[in-house]
């Protein structure tokens, strides 16, 4: 803004109203992101306490000139707490009155510890990766031979295929079950990938986009002598880099956040993933938020690298398309 | 793009390589570790939904039935929620894998017993030398009895009680050692001390007397009861709901919200906002003891729930099933670990450390129990609700039910019409669902 910039900031002023308009809409979109952040430094009582206006900084991170009346009573309670507890372990005596007080990252530490999260990551990390992976391949060449191929009851196919979306996840889940369990999968890794490998989602929606692609492109390679799957590789898959990220970002996305599934397919702890591990914090008689929000930060963060990883090739494969009308 | 798919192909090798390594580290501890070895001895898996603080005493508990024998071995498996857990059950039901044991609600026991899924326990308990049964609380025997015979264990049960801020009162010169002992008793404390503290800068009350919970069936159920009346005859189908206990309690909590002295919170809030010191009086489940005691600064009190006509508490939690897998070695290992779970001792340890109520009679003189209590009087409220404690219907049908009212209830709170008009459509449509699903 300090910055004397010669070209104006915006060439036409409706763009001020949409760059307000996408501000107003990224603060909705991160705020809760934000909230979750906080929380997770803060103690117990803080996120009971504040429970009435909007307290973003940690009592133990925010500058005191922040700080509202029943701020400043909350945090000389604390550091009363912390003087105690100090003379406390200083003469080696130990009472219940006096509790440790909360530090910055306690509820991080707690939250790792309550649950294997190391084995959770990892089991997160090899479904969600095979998940994307694999459903990538086999989505595109089924839409391939959509797209491009005449073949006996295509368009019945194609049909029966979309049918398999219109029924809900929920309705699924004890014919699957069963099916998993004739078959002696319950309790593997098998479970946890193999149903997801094909989705008529990602069919449908590379389909179309093939469907886009001119047809003379492909009679003009099959004149040349393309074979079918040199086409695919050589042709198609190039140019279709942004539908693929999408729908890999979708797929990676769905696998890290699935619930439900993991849980009723697996039943050893070393199988589990990281949602079933937040679960942990949610119990009968009511929710730890502390570590939940920390958890569910730890959680997220690998989730954010590879966001932006993916995120530049995405913009890179867009670029390339553009210079190839 | 190339470089990102190797990078993620070396990711991938690398978790895979490291799940392995895992693996290997957690065997050797599983090897060495906690409850010894599992060679040669009867597996007996046990599906349960606790997790927190109580799943850690179970597992705690698990652990040591393990060390305290050589034959069986309990394997306990989290499912998360009940909902999840009846799920799995079902499923696992019908793919022939279901457990050894597992946890479950009375609802379901019935549907099992139809199917022939579940060992009756009867025949275990004749095999017994202690006549085990006229030592289980009277109520819970009979929660767990279907036409004469028992079909599933007592496990986790657990009874609301009332919570209230000791502190408060005393500041508000009530009697911190009288809590209210009638529904009547407790709306005038919730006005006495919503009044009595001032507004805060918004004009609102700064300490609420009394919070629930929006659209609560359980308390409503309760405080129906109180007021003397009936829920839904188990044989007959049909429920009481039209008539005036129950208008009567919904018209309670519709006043006090009305006049402005008590709250209705989502969820477990009020449990937070009784933590905060916003509130001076919930009702809650006991077990929310465990989950909030590690926040309370303040000196409060556990009581009764409050009574009217006359006192009342209806038992909520869970029972444990014996599934009929073919095996009889699983069947006396699960039975083995049912009876020490639930004996005098071990039952009265886990009634302390998690607060429900124990299943057995002599739990209750058992010395770890008299002890916790002589140290801790707020542990004494549901040891005395046992005597008035009532169960809900155990129809098939009873969570649409329960879902029915829940939204009847939650419209009621909202739109504050005439309560008469909310009960007739409440026992209309359950009658409704009554008749359809005649059992």
């Amino acid at each position: 803004m300090s910055n004397p910039a010669k070209k104006p900031l915006f060439k036409n002023p409706s763009h001020i109203l949409i760059h307000t308009l996408l501000i107003i809409g990224s603060i909705f979109m991160v705020f809760p992101f934000i909230w979750m952040i906080m929380t997770s430094f803060k103690s117990e009582d803080e996120i009971l306490k504040t429970g009435k206006t909007i307290v973003l900084l940690p009592d133990l991170a925010r500058p005191s000139f922040l700080n509202g009346e029943e701020d400043r009573k909350r945090i000389a309670e604390h550091e009363r707490q912390k003087a105690l507890f100090a003379v406390q372990t200083a003469s080696g005596t130990t009472s219940k009155k006096v509790q440790k007080p909360f530090e910055l990252f306690d509820n991080y530490k707690e939250a790792w510890a309550a649950q294997p999260f190391y084995r959770y990551f990892l089991n997160t990390f090899l479904t969600a990766i095979t998940i994307t992976t694999f459903s990538l391949i086999f989505a595109s060449l089924a839409a391939y031979a959509f797209a491009f191929f005449k073949f006996p009851f295509k368009d019945q196919l194609f049909m029966l295929m979309l049918g398999t979306m219109m029924l809900p996840q929920q309705a699924l889940l004890i014919p699957d079950y069963i099916v998993l369990s004739k078959i002696h999968w319950v309790n593997t890794y098998m479970a946890l990938i193999v149903p997801w490998l094909a989705s008529a989602y990602s069919v449908f929606f590379l389909r179309q986009f093939f469907m886009q692609l001119p047809k003379d492109l492909f009679e003009a390679a099959m004149l040349d002598g393309c074979t079918r799957l040199q086409f695919y590789f050589k042709i198609c898959l190039p140019l279709s880099k942004p539908p693929m990220v999408t729908l890999g970002i979708f797929s990676f996305l769905g696998t890290w956040n699935s619930f439900v599934w993991p849980l009723i397919v697996t039943n050893d702890t070393s199988l589990r993933v990281l949602q079933v591990g937040l679960s942990y914090f949610a119990s009968e008689a009511g929710t730890r938020w502390g570590p939940l929000m920390a958890a569910s930060t730890f959680t997220i963060v690998p989730l954010v690298i590879m966001y932006f990883l993916a995120q530049r090739q995405f913009v890179e494969s867009q670029a390339m398309t553009g210079m190839k009308e | 793009m190339r470089n990102f798919l190797i990078g993620v192909l070396v990711f991938w090798l690398l978790v895979i390589g490291l799940i392995q390594r895992d693996s290997r580290s957690r065997e050797t501890q599983a090897l060495s570790g906690v409850g010894g070895s599992t060679k040669g001895r009867v597996e007996v898996v046990f599906w349960h939904a606790m997790g927190g603080p109580l799943g850690t005493v179970m597992d705690d508990l698990i652990d040591r039935f393990n060390k305290s024998q050589a034959t069986y071995f309990v394997r306990g498996i989290p499912m998360g929620s009940y909902d999840t857990l009846a799920k799995k059950l079902l499923a696992s039901l019908v793919a022939k894998s279901a457990p050894d044991i597992s946890q479950n609600y009375e609802t379901l026991t019935k549907k099992f017993i139809k199917h022939h899924k579940i060992i009756c326990l009867d025949d275990l308990l004749a095999s017994e030398p202690e006549n085990i049964k006229a030592d289980i609380i009277p109520v819970l025997l009979a929660n767990n009895t279907f036409d004469g015979r028992l079909w599933s264990f007592p496990f986790n049960k657990s009874v609301p009680v009332l919570y209230y801020n000791k502190e408060l009162f005393r500041q508000a010169g009530l009697d911190p050692e009288k809590p209210p002992a009638t529904l009547t008793e407790l709306a005038s404390y919730a006005r006495h001390i919503t009044r009595f503290f001032p507004l805060d800068k918004s004009g609102k009350p700064s300490i609420m007397g009394f919070a629930t919970g929006k659209a609560n069936v359980w308390m409503f159920q309760c405080r129906v009861m109180q007021f003397g009346g009936l829920l839904v005859d188990e044989k007959g189908g049909k429920s009481h709901f039209n008539e005036a206990p129950a208008i009567k309690a919904l018209a309670f909590i519709q006043d006090m919200l009305k006049e402005g002295i008590a709250v209705e919170a989502q969820g477990f809030d009020h449990q937070n906002d009784f933590k905060a010191q916003r509130v001076a009086m919930i009702e809650n489940s006991i077990v929310s003891k465990v989950h909030m005691e590690s926040g309370l600064k303040f000196e409060y009190g556990i009581a009764p729930l409050p009574g009217e006509a006359t006192r009342a508490v209806i038992l909520s939690g869970s029972n444990i099933n014996i599934f009929d897998n073919g095996d009889p070695e699983k069947v006396k290992g699960a039975w083995e670990f049912i009876k020490w779970f639930t004996s005098t001792d071990i039952g009265a340890e886990w009634s302390v450390r998690t607060t429900y109520v124990p299943v057995r009679k002599s739990s209750l003189q058992a010395k770890i129990l008299t002890d916790a209590l002589a140290k801790d009087p707020n542990l004494r409220a549901p040891y005395d609700e046992l005597e008035y404690i009532a169960f809900e219907p155990r129809l098939s049908c009873w969570f649409e039910v329960r879902d029915l009212m829940a939204d009847i209830l939650e419209r009621a709170t909202i739109e504050m019409g005439p309560p008469d008009s909310y009960m007739k459509e409440m026992s209309n449509n359950i009658d409704a669902i009554l008749r359809h699903n005649a059992d």
